[in-house]
């Protein structure tokens, strides 16, 4: 959540100006702007390229790639696309999540989006610049795609109310974007074998995971070999025939959809099975020490107390935390996991990616991780004995921090880093003096650096060969001594990860290797014979340059140590001889261990030798720059409608007269400025056509750290307000007209905490008829709030950690000193995880308005105090608790109920409650029954909710009301609704 | 007073009937069919746009019978214009989609629907009615007329001959037999065959007598309308290549076969020993006819899908593109001798007496003519 919504202009002007309460406390995380880009604009042919100096090498790069995507695209879809494209640019994916082109966070493991509304694409690089340039073509394909389906429903002349599945565009932009990759294979194949691939006709059911942009590439890599590749175009040119995209791939593929689906299956498994007799699944081929949730990049550490332990990085369905388990001689867990470090909870560990950082432990006992902190990664070292944090660094213009690991006498640690020019490479850090060393310095993926058992060598993983252009990676080895890197093993193969063996003469890996049939292998554990024979000729040197001499024959041996069938990473060859890794099967991560690593060296699955003599030089990506013909200019701010809302609709009504109005946004092109527009009417007759006029201009800026918003507005009309203590309980109407201005500051301390600020001058002048009062003010109102919000959520709502609002006001007139209180809201809130599914949630509410013409707060309904109607409990002061237990009822009841599928259930879950309020206003035991002011009441009861397509909560509520103390007990009450739980 | 307002209601209801009726049906008198006594075709650049009319949907081809112009759109529409003023003639709906490009024989119009209730609809321009329908699995070829009689190529392969008078079929030949298995390209008859190529590249021969089969061949995916030109047929394909086959056997003369093979290639015309085409990467090359060697080459840098149009006299060639570029190139080099920009992109290009016809998105036609106004140079 935004910490300052975009639509916070209309969200303020739709509230009494006078008034410094919300209904619903304002939580949210903040996504803070660390950086103050400068940007500028490379215009190429096609495109406006957005970027900032510091990394407009990368830029240029990725306007190559993005110009050679379009002169294919543009003959694949026989389209040209009718208007240049904005491409923003970022260096490293912290910069990217600061994006303001959509509002909220952006979810970690996007690498791209095309937005419709501006139509821009925004992409990040990640430090490899075939990645880089693979999302380019995703997203360009999916510029294309949307551009030409709209031209085919407007050919027809056919409204702009049906779109391709998403399986097909998201499908279509992995084929088109390049040849199926590692990962691809893995993901199909695992699939296949554990049984839960999606068949076409319910792809749906895949909707917005990983598998269906897999199963949606291997669909159309179907279509283009069994039908033909020009089909895939003809789908997009003919989906104006029908809603249903069944019918549309009968009409274009000329067969009935349900034996597409049959071919499309034997295709896969033509593709997949044949292999897997000859291999096997991680499951069976070796012993789980952690098979929970997602458990990746294991590291070793047998304590000073004999005690050995496994530690990991693990996420069991909210965030990532770093576990402990231990572990005896054989690896066999001797008790459960522990969390030792929880993400997601402080700036200091805001969030670890679990998938690409690994880390490593000194023969001291200090772990060496990095986690997300603010602007960046940071490297932290945490002392296994004393289970205590040492010391963090956070480097200058290092925006990424991967994979540490430590020389062997325990004072230097080397690293990889994306710099804010968003290039990967290799450092050093001396942890006594703190200083640090780069020891490559080029456009090449250097990464996974591990150290040798006799400091001198440096094995990583890198795209520095022929082989880079086609994704592919080979290991290398930086010698400390001469400054040389040296090229450890070739082939087109994505060699990763590499550890040594304790005496140094091998490294293990993990790889995946292209075959004879133009795919990927399964990625297996591989060793590669270091010693005694090293160095062949050296196929880079480092920074600076060294001269290079060739030592012995030009061979290497690979030996692979494992047959899976799915996927192995991160491999371990342990002090004592075996081999830990983490592997993929059923769609998860599991920790694993296989005893014996000599052994399996003796007999491997497989053995190949590499020659390392003649390797064609390293790829040279093509670049763009302003010698190529390219302008550049800075950036100026634009700014183009995003929504118009409303139109010009009229209603009419005895109670409110005519209203109708429209809301009209605008920002510039980077989302940092925006402008909110809002004219309605609301005149009952024609003498009351300025009257009624409501109007309302706001500013939004996001682009500093503090975020900013302003505006003035006139309001003027019959509302009801339950909060008004001058309205009648039973029918709140009131009439008011309010002119006036407002200023609001939004600072975020952390990512979990921020202060707000918030200002109001306007002139009111309120009628309430049905009483005779008519008041009139010139109100200031001034709130000051404090938000902690570090909740994590689930399915129907929070789940685990807690939040909290403060807000103190102050509201008073400085005309008539009619209006004078004071406000304090305190809403504190906490979800205490049980277990894995169940949650302990409590709420506790505190809040006063006291003065004159204070305001009311109220409560009721199924989103507060259960089993009173809505909103009918009023005071200026209230406190209200409420604890529910939460549980599961029926994971994915779609798998049990088919009948249900259509309907997107995701999940039913049920909580039992207890809520509990008392509001008052002069007395606290005075009461007014109309307002169930002056005793407490509450609710005991039972409730479900079930989630719909992931994204409406329905809730069902039933139980007893009590009052007057819960003395007694009025009467049994059921309560439907919808709504997040709290 | 009640009687006087039904009696206004009702007038400009009926009033508003008729102007539908009348404005969606097509009738024209026969003289409108004669063409005009001319020399040979020329509209010598600079052009200007005579006028410009919309026809309600994405037009698909142009088709020019004397002083009528008709264009079929892909709502399955067919407009007539009056040549050369540009006066409306009606709108005929045709199905529910139009792709191929239709014949005349008389003052019948057959007309291919790639989606609607018939494959092939015929219709009397003259008498203003359907003669016959044909009943099928759509058509998104063009249709070819010899004599009395049409070729019709479905989408699922069946192909077929029409007595164009009744709609009775003369002989039909089914896909289980030429292994066609989907067909948007116009059958080609040359001497005794016609040629049919599909979307998978299958090119066969039928006899045009009996629909037997002849030859056939395996050839890359075909989309566009092929060439006929003299013992030959040029298949323009979506693999970067052209490819020249001898109609009698099927062998393949000449193949232009560029790096690039997710080129599309337009129709080709042939304008004396040479072959010009257009392609999607925005590339116009002028091959030799004999042997398919590169010319000279344009580079425009946009798609284009429309195929020229050679102006022999003036010693041009027409090309279009995507963004609505319209250029007029030297034959013999291939130099830009003049260009304009149109609104939309350029889908079909034609000739008639009258100047340029040119087809372009989002739903418009244009006549362009020769203005004695300055050319103009990039």
């Amino acid at each position: 959540m935004r910490a300052l919504l975009p639509g916070l202009g209309l969200y303020v002007l739709t509230v009494s100006a006078a008034s410094a309460q919300f209904y619903e406390a304002h939580f949210g995380k903040n996504k803070i702007q660390y950086e103050r880009f400068d940007w500028h604009v490379l215009q190429t042919e096609h495109f406006d390229i957005y970027y900032y100096p510091e990394m407009q090498v990368l830029a240029e790069h990725g306007a190559y790639f993005a110009e050679e995507a379009y002169r294919t695209l543009q003959q694949r879809f026989n389209y040209a696309l009718p208007q240049r494209t904005p491409i923003i640019f970022y260096a490293a994916p912290y910069h990217f999540q600061q994006t303001n082109t959509i509002p909220g966070f952006v979810p970690e493991g996007v690498a791209g989006f095309f937005e419709l509304i501006k139509g821009r694409v925004v992409i990040p690089a990640s430090g490899n610049l075939y990645r880089f340039r693979r999302v380019i073509w995703h997203e360009l394909v999916h510029v294309f795609t949307f551009h030409r389906a709209l031209q085919v429903l407007r050919d027809h002349r056919m409204p702009p109310d049906r779109y391709l599945p998403l399986w097909f565009t998201e499908g279509l932009a992995e084929y088109w974007s390049g040849p199926p990759d590692d990962q691809h294979e893995m993901i199909l194949r695992d699939a296949l074998y554990a049984n839960y691939l999606a068949p076409l006709e319910n792809m749906d059911r895949t909707y917005g995971t990983f598998l269906m942009y897999k199963e949606g590439e291997a669909l159309c890599h179907f279509i283009a070999e069994t039908y033909g590749e020009e089909k895939l175009l003809e789908l997009i040119e003919q989906f104006w025939m029908d809603r249903d995209f069944r019918r549309v791939m009968e009409h274009v593929l000329g067969e009935d959809f349900y034996r597409i689906s049959d071919r499309w299956e034997r295709w896969l498994k033509l593709r997949y099975l044949p292999m897997l007799p000859h291999r096997t699944l991680p499951s069976l081929a070796s012993r789980a020490i952690v098979a929970r949730g997602i458990s990746t990049k294991p590291v070793v550490y047998r304590r000073r107390d004999g005690q050995r332990f496994v530690y990991y990085l693990g996420n069991e369905g909210t965030s990532t935390s770093l576990y402990a388990i231990p572990v005896d001689a054989t690896y066999r867990p001797t008790g459960t996991p522990r969390v030792l470090i929880r993400t997601g909870r402080s700036e200091r560990f805001e969030s670890v990616s679990l998938l690409e950082d690994r880390m490593d432990v000194s023969f001291a006992g200090v772990l060496a991780f990095t986690t997300r902190s603010g602007a960046g990664d940071v490297l932290h070292l945490y002392d296994l004995e004393r289970e205590a944090l040492l010391s963090t660094y956070r480097f200058p213009h290092l925006v990424a921090l991967y994979s540490p690991t430590w020389s062997p006498d325990g004072k230097r640690l080397a690293f990889s880093a994306i710099d804010d020019g968003g290039w990967i490479d290799l450092y050093v850090l001396d942890t006594a003096s703190g200083q640090l060393e780069r020891l490559t310095r080029d456009l090449y993926d250097d990464r996974d650096p591990s150290w040798s058992p006799d400091g001198r060598y440096l094995a990583f993983a890198s795209d520095r060969t022929a082989w880079g252009e086609r994704y592919g990676m080979n290991l290398f080895l930086y010698d400390f001594a001469t400054g040389q890197i040296r090229q450890l093993t070739d082939g087109w193969r994505r060699d990763r990860e590499p550890r040594w063996s304790p005496d140094g003469r091998y490294v293990v890996f993990a790889s995946a290797v292209m075959g004879d049939e133009g795919r990927f292998s399964p990625q297996n554990i591989w060793a590669v014979e270091v010693m005694p024979r090293l160095s062949v000729r050296p196929v880079a040197t480092a920074y600076p340059e060294t001269g290079a001499q060739a030592v012995g024959p030009p061979v290497r041996r690979l030996y692979r140590l494992t047959n899976l069938a799915t996927a192995a990473f991160d491999p371990i060859w342990t002090s004592d001889g075996h081999l830990l890794f983490s592997a993929f099967e059923h769609y998860r991560f599991t920790i694993r261990y296989i005893p014996n690593v000599a052994e399996r060296l003796a007999r491997p699955y497989q053995q190949a030798t590499v020659a390392l003599l003649g390797s064609p030089p390293p790829w040279q990506p093509g670049r763009l720059s302003t010698e190529s013909g390219v302008r550049r200019r800075p950036y100026h701010r634009r700014y183009s409608l995003d929504i118009a809302y409303g139109g010009i609709s009229i209603s009419q009504s005895a109670l409110w007269g005519t209203t109708g109005g429209a809301a009209l946004a605008f920002s510039d092109l980077l989302g940092d400025d925006r402008w909110y527009v809002t004219v309605f009417h609301t005149g009952r007759g024609s003498g009351e056509l300025l009257k009624g006029l409501n109007v309302a201009v706001s500013r939004v800026q996001l682009h500093r750290r503090t975020n900013v918003g302003y505006g003035i507005y006139r309001f003027a009309g019959l509302r009801f307000d339950l909060t008004d203590p001058d309205a009648a309980a039973e029918y709140p109407l009131l009439w008011e007209e309010l002119v006036g201005t407002y200023g609001a500051l939004s600072y975020p301390l952390s990512t979990f905490r921020r202060l707000e600020l918030h200002t109001a001058l306007a002139w009111s002048d309120k009628r309430v008829a049905i009483r005779g009062v008519r008041r009139r003010a010139l109100l200031l109102s001034n709130a000051l709030a404090l938000v902690h919000d570090h909740a994590l959520y689930g399915a129907n709502g929070p789940v685990e950690g807690g939040r909290a609002n403060l807000t103190l006001g102050y509201t008073t007139d400085l005309r008539y000193a009619n209006v004078s209180y004071y406000t304090l809201s305190l809403d504190v809130r906490h979800y205490l995880r049980l277990t894995r599914n169940v949650t302990l949630a409590s709420w506790g509410l505190l809040r006063i308005n006291e003065g004159r013409e204070a305001r009311l707060w109220f409560l009721g309904g199924s989103w507060d105090l259960r089993g009173f109607p809505l909103f009918n409990v009023r005071g200026r002061k209230l406190w209200f608790t409420s604890h529910e237990l939460r549980f599961p009822i029926l994971e994915a009841p779609s798998l049990y109920m088919p009948l249900l599928a259509p309907f997107g259930i995701a999940n039913l879950r049920g909580a039992l409650f207890f809520d509990a309020a008392h509001a008052w206003n002069d007395r606290y035991d005075r009461r007014e029954p109309q307002l169930y002011t002056g005793e407490t009441i509450g609710a005991v009861g039972l409730g479900f909710r079930l989630n719909l397509l992931g994204g409406l909560v329905l809730r069902y509520d039933m139980g007893y009301r009590y009052r007057d103390g819960f003395r007694y007990r009025e009467r049994f009450f059921r309560q439907f609704f919808f709504g997040w739980d709290f | 007073m009640g009687f006087l307002k039904h009696w206004v209601w009702g007038s400009i209801g009926l009033a508003m009937l008729l102007t539908e009726g009348g404005c969606r049906s097509l009738q024209v008198p026969e003289r409108m069919l004669v063409s005009p006594v001319t020399a040979r075709w020329t509209v010598a650049p600079p052009l200007g746009v005579r006028w410009q009319r919309g026809v309600e949907a994405a037009p698909a081809r142009a088709f020019v019978a004397g002083r009528l112009l008709l264009v079929t759109n892909r709502k399955g529409d067919v407009h007539a214009f009056e040549l050369p003023k540009g006066r409306r003639r009606g709108v005929l709906d045709a199905g529910r989609d139009l792709l191929g490009a239709p014949v005349l024989h008389g003052t019948v119009l057959v007309v291919p629907v790639a989606l609607g209730g018939a494959s092939v609809v015929a219709y009397d321009l003259y008498r203003r009615r359907i003669v016959w329908r044909h009943v099928g699995n759509g058509v998104e070829a063009s249709l070819t007329l010899e004599g009395n009689v049409v070729y019709v190529a479905e989408r699922w392969g069946r192909v077929y001959a029409l007595d164009v008078r009744d709609g009775q079929a003369r002989w039909v030949q089914e896909p289980e037999v030429t292994g066609l298995e989907g067909v948007r390209a116009r059958p080609i008859r040359v001497g005794d065959l016609l040629v049919v190529a599909d979307k998978r590249g299958r090119v066969v021969a039928l006899e045009t007598e009996t629909g037997r089969l002849r030859w056939q061949q395996q050839c890359w995916p075909v989309y566009v309308d092929p060439l006929p030109v003299d013992d030959r047929v040029l298949l323009p394909t979506t693999r970067g290549r052209l490819v020249a086959l001898q109609a009698a056997s099927g062998t393949v003369a000449w193949t232009l076969a560029l790096p690039d093979t997710s080129i599309q290639l337009t129709t080709p015309v042939v304008v004396e020993q040479t072959v010009y085409v257009a392609g999607s990467d925005g590339v116009v090359r002028a091959l030799t006819r004999a042997t398919g060697t590169l010319r000279w080459s344009w580079t425009g840098g946009t798609a284009m899908v429309a195929a020229p149009v050679a102006d022999t006299t003036a010693g041009v060639l027409y090309v279009g593109d995507l963004h609505g570029r319209l250029v007029a190139l030297e034959l013999a080099t291939g130099v830009l001798r003049w260009e304009t920009r149109l609104k939309g992109g350029v889908l079909d290009l034609e000739r008639s007496a009258f100047g340029l016809v040119v087809l372009t998105r989002p739903r418009q036609v244009y006549l362009l003519q020769t203005t004695h106004e300055v050319a103009t140079h990039p």
